[in-house]
Order: structure tokens, then C-alpha cells, then sequence
């Protein structure tokens, strides 16, 4: 999902070890720039966060969408914070 | 953030990973009341030995998303040398449940489980009381 403006591209100096620089390599295609090999792990990495998020907001919803469930998990939750503050208290 | 948390135990993973509602309720909630919950790596790791693929990226996207959870790994040597004392001290103990311990231990928190018994060889083995709280997974 990424868009590439090669109008608006500028010159930078990154330093970083030899071995990054070979790892970075390995991952490159012949026929791309180095823009775009770091745009593509990027849109990677992005993708597997944004998937992650979803699946955990499905879940939610889900959850949210079972009364039951909800508030079984509220009432837990409850229990426990009532807990944890009682521990807190006790250890002064 | 409180000062005090609990440790989440294999059962309470596999529950989440298995789909349970209550648990991921539990979560949001315990997510809302800003309390701190340690999940210890080994923990997850032979957790999602059993799992499917979506399985455990569904474990993954609830601790990657959730702020209150956090990953608790061996990092250190005082980490790796914590972990050692429980494993030396009872015999056959298992690595998750050994972590698990061994995380809760280092934060003085309790273990939340679903189920009390698998703990109790563990318990009887151990030299020391395990400071467990059991919740159904309704």
C-alpha cells in the first residue's frame, strides 16, 4: 500500500553496520531501489500489525456482542482489581 | 499502572487461543482497570506448540494490542539464573509451568489458571506454596 513519489525524493546518510547493510541486500530484488526494498518491509511489518489489531478487535467485538461472556469478563476483572489492591494494601 | 499484576498461566493462553469468550471479555476488562498481566514466554511458547497458524497469530495480535499485557522473556542472566532455581527445585517440572512460576516469583503477583489441578503435582513438588487464583473459563 505504499506510493511512490520519485519527485519528492532527497538524499540521506544512514549509518549502519556492514552486516546490516548485507541483511538488507539479501531481501532486495534486482530490480528495485532501495526505497523501494525498505518500503516493501515496512508495508510487511505494517500488515502484520494491522492484521494483529484486527483479529484482537474482532475478538473484542465478539465478546462485546455475548452478554453473557461480557459481563462474565467484567465481573472476573472486578474480582480480580478488588484483589490485586487488597495484595497492594497488605504489602504497605 | 498498578503496582501489583498476575501471571497468566498455559490454560488461560490456550482458552484465549481456543476462542473464549469470557477470557477475551476478562482481557478488555482487566485491560480497563490498567492491571498489569506478565505473560511468561515459555509459557506462550509451549502454548502454541499445540496451535494452529491463526491460532497463534491471534495470541500474538491480543499481546501486541493490548497495553497492559506484556511478553515477559528470559533476557538476562539474573532472568536465565531465577528460572534455574525453580527448575532445580522441583523434579520434572515442566518449562512452561517452571516460567511461569519463576516470572511470578520475580513480581511477587499471583498465577491466574483454569485449572487449579494441573498445578498440584507442581505444588506438592515445590518447597514453597504457588500463589494460584483459579477462574472458570464460563
Amino acid at each position: 500500500m505504499t506510493t511512490e513519489n520519485q519527485d519528492k525524493r532527497t538524499k540521506t546518510t544512514i549509518s549502519t553496520l556492514p552486516a546490516t547493510r548485507q541483511r538488507l541486500a539479501e531481501f532486495a530484488t534486482s530490480d528495485e531501489t532501495v526505497d523501494q526494498t525498505l518500503n516493501r518491509l515496512l508495508d510487511t511489518v505494517q500488515s502484520m500489525k494491522v492484521r494483529a489489531r484486527t483479529a484482537w478487535e474482532n475478538r473484542k467485538a465478539a465478546a462485546q456482542a455475548d452478554p453473557d461472556a461480557w459481563e462474565a469478563g467484567a465481573r472476573l476483572a472486578d474480582m480480580l482489581a478488588a484483589r490485586a489492591a487488597t495484595r497492594q494494601a497488605g504489602r504497605g | 499502572m498498578t503496582g501489583t499484576g498476575y501471571v497468566f498461566d498455559e490454560t488461560v493462553l490456550h482458552a484465549y487461543a481456543f476462542g473464549s469468550l469470557t477470557t477475551s471479555s476478562l482481557i478488555a476488562h482487566l485491560s480497563d482497570r490498567e492491571i498489569r498481566i506478565a505473560i511468561p514466554a515459555l509459557a506462550l511458547a509451549c502454548a502454541k506448540a499445540g496451535l494452529s497458524e491463526e491460532q497463534r497469530e491471534g495470541l500474538d495480535g491480543v499481546i501486541d494490542n493490548v497495553g497492559n499485557l506484556a511478553l515477559t522473556g528470559l533476557c538476562t542472566l539474573s532472568d536465565t539464573g531465577e528460572l534455574a532455581d525453580v527448575l532445580a527445585s522441583a523434579d520434572g517440572i515442566g518449562l512452561a509451568a517452571a516460567h511461569t512460576i519463576a516470572v511470578a516469583r520475580h513480581f511477587d503477583w499471583e498465577i491466574i489458571t483454569h485449572d487449579r489441578a494441573r498445578w498440584k503435582e507442581i505444588e506438592a513438588a515445590l518447597p514453597w506454596p504457588v500463589e494460584l487464583v483459579e477462574l472458570a473459563d464460563e
